[in-house]
């Protein structure tokens, strides 16, 4: 049971990460795993480190972050992702289709819920 | 931005970089350099094995494929067959560094790499060496370049700074195929190369004729020749024109034997002749001599020097004292002629 829960987070999250991503950099910069970790703590556990990693890659493909590289004494040099503005727009218009979508799947999930019980 | 990842981050990233066999090579550093630091610190993190965490490479990378929108390997992709390939060896790889003795192995490479860049620097000064023509190694295994061993050393060293550097980089962003391939032609090329040099390493020799110049048959128990001989009287004056003859009354010639080697002729003897025009073998000192070709930059020449007798001291004799001898009594001779002689005073 738990499983198949997971498994579903796991496609949920596909649809979502590019937003998750740009709402966490949004907050702060920060690199690949401290961006993995800032996200698992806020509660999307079921991340896989790849997809992150596969994220960050593409949004800075698109323009959405930009990256710098930050030396490090005591471990590696970390490269950093910040948001660009037009990772800003990105992140608008993400937030509004999420809430038009959230609101939606409510509205549905209150509806089955209310004619199951 | 470099980064050393060692242990289980460096064989998973292994593992990523085959499985990423077909990006072009920039782009494929630029993904495995991003995730060298980000695998250093889930190991460091982990509680457990990164496979556990992270899931098997080949997973890993094809979410990492579909979430950045990267396409996968297809064998319409150029260069897909290669790739593929390269996959199924990646695969095989990773079932054979499954088992205990793989993952023993796989422990084990990365502590000798080091030695083996250091060999491989080594290697291709021996290469270099090799194929500029240097054929006598005198200080081997020290390579001679240039025809001194000391710019061998020297280059030995370069090299093998260099191909650490160049080691310890495509442990992070990958090696391309051609290092690889290169390193199997060095291996190659030295066990070729070694077989070869068997008889030009060390010290090197002159080949010397070992025969002695000796046309006769007479020597001392050690094998040296007798090539003349001087007769000397007892005041220390060289005889001329001595015959001599052995306990048989044969003539003692030095020209009987077969000559040591027929293709020297060094040594010229010029015999006398009797009333008959024969040679006389046995008639000393003999008339000799020694012939030496002489090779320079006007071409061959021959210097002839007559054998000269050798300096000797001869040595002085104790006063002549005779005694009855047994010989002398046995024969038939009358007892009256056997000389008496008082012997000498002792002291």
């Amino acid at each position: 049971m738990t499983e198949k829960t997971g498994t579903d987070t796991t496609q949920l999250l596909k649809g979502v990460l590019d937003l998750a991503v740009l709402a966490v950099v949004r907050e702060a910069d920060g690199y690949g795993y401290d961006i993995l970790r800032r996200l698992r703590d806020a509660g999307l556990e079921e991340v896989g480190d790849a997809s992150v990693y596969g994220t960050l890659r593409r949004l800075f493909a698109a323009g959405a972050l930009s990256s710098y590289v930050v030396p490090s004494d005591e471990g590696p040099h970390r490269k950093y992702y910040a948001l660009t503005p037009s990772g800003g727009d990105l992140l608008e218009r993400g937030t509004k289709t999420w809430c038009q979508f959230a609101d939606t799947l409510d509205h549905l999930v209150g509806t089955d819920r209310k004619e199951a019980a | 931005m470099t980064t050393t990842v060692a242990g289980e981050a460096a064989r998973y990233l292994d593992a990523v970089r085959t499985q990423l066999g077909d990006l072009a090579a920039d782009e494929r550093q630029e993904v495995l350099e991003d995730l060298a630091v980000h695998l250093e610190e889930v190991a460091a993190d982990a509680d457990g094995p990164l496979e556990q965490i992270l899931g098997r490479p080949e997973d890993f990378v094809a979410e990492l494929r579909a979430s950045a929108g990267m396409a996968g390997p297809g064998p319409d992709r150029p260069g897909g067959g290669v790739a593929a390939a390269r996959d199924r060896l990646g695969t095989w790889r990773q079932a054979a560094a499954g088992s205990r003795a793989g993952r023993w192995i796989d422990a084990l490479l990365p502590e000798l790499a080091p030695g083996w860049w250091v060999l491989r620097g080594y290697l291709a000064v021996l290469a270099l060496s090799v194929l500029g023509g240097e054929h006598h190694f005198p200080h081997f295994p020290v390579p001679t370049l240039l025809g001194s061993s000391v710019f061998g050393l020297a280059a030995v060293a370069a090299a093998a700074v260099a191909s650490v550097q160049l080691g310890r980089r495509h442990r992070q962003v990958g090696r391309p195929w051609t290092i690889t391939a290169g390193e199997v032609l060095l291996v190659l090329g030295t066990m070729i190369a070694l077989g070869q040099l068997r008889g030009a390493v060390g010290p090197q020799y002159v080949f010397a004729d070992p025969a002695p110049i000796h046309s006769g048959s007479l020597t001392y128990p050690d094998g040296s020749p007798i090539t003349n001989l001087f007769p000397y009287g007892s005041d220390g004056r060289l005889l001329d024109g001595v015959l001599l003859y052995d306990q048989d009354g044969r003539p003692v010639s030095l020209a009987g034997g077969e000559p040591v080697n027929p293709y020297d002729d060094r040594l010229q003897t010029d015999y006398r002749l009797d009333a008959n025009g024969a040679e006389v073998p046995n008639l000393y000192p003999l008339d000799q001599q020694l012939r030496e070709y002489r090779y320079g930059p006007q071409g061959e020449s021959v210097v002839t020097e007559p054998v000269r007798p050798p300096a000797i001291s001869p040595p002085r004799l104790a006063p002549t004292t005779t005694t009855a001898s047994p010989a002398t009594t046995s024969t038939s001779a009358a007892p009256a002629t056997t000389a008496t002689t008082a012997p000498a005073p002792a002291g």
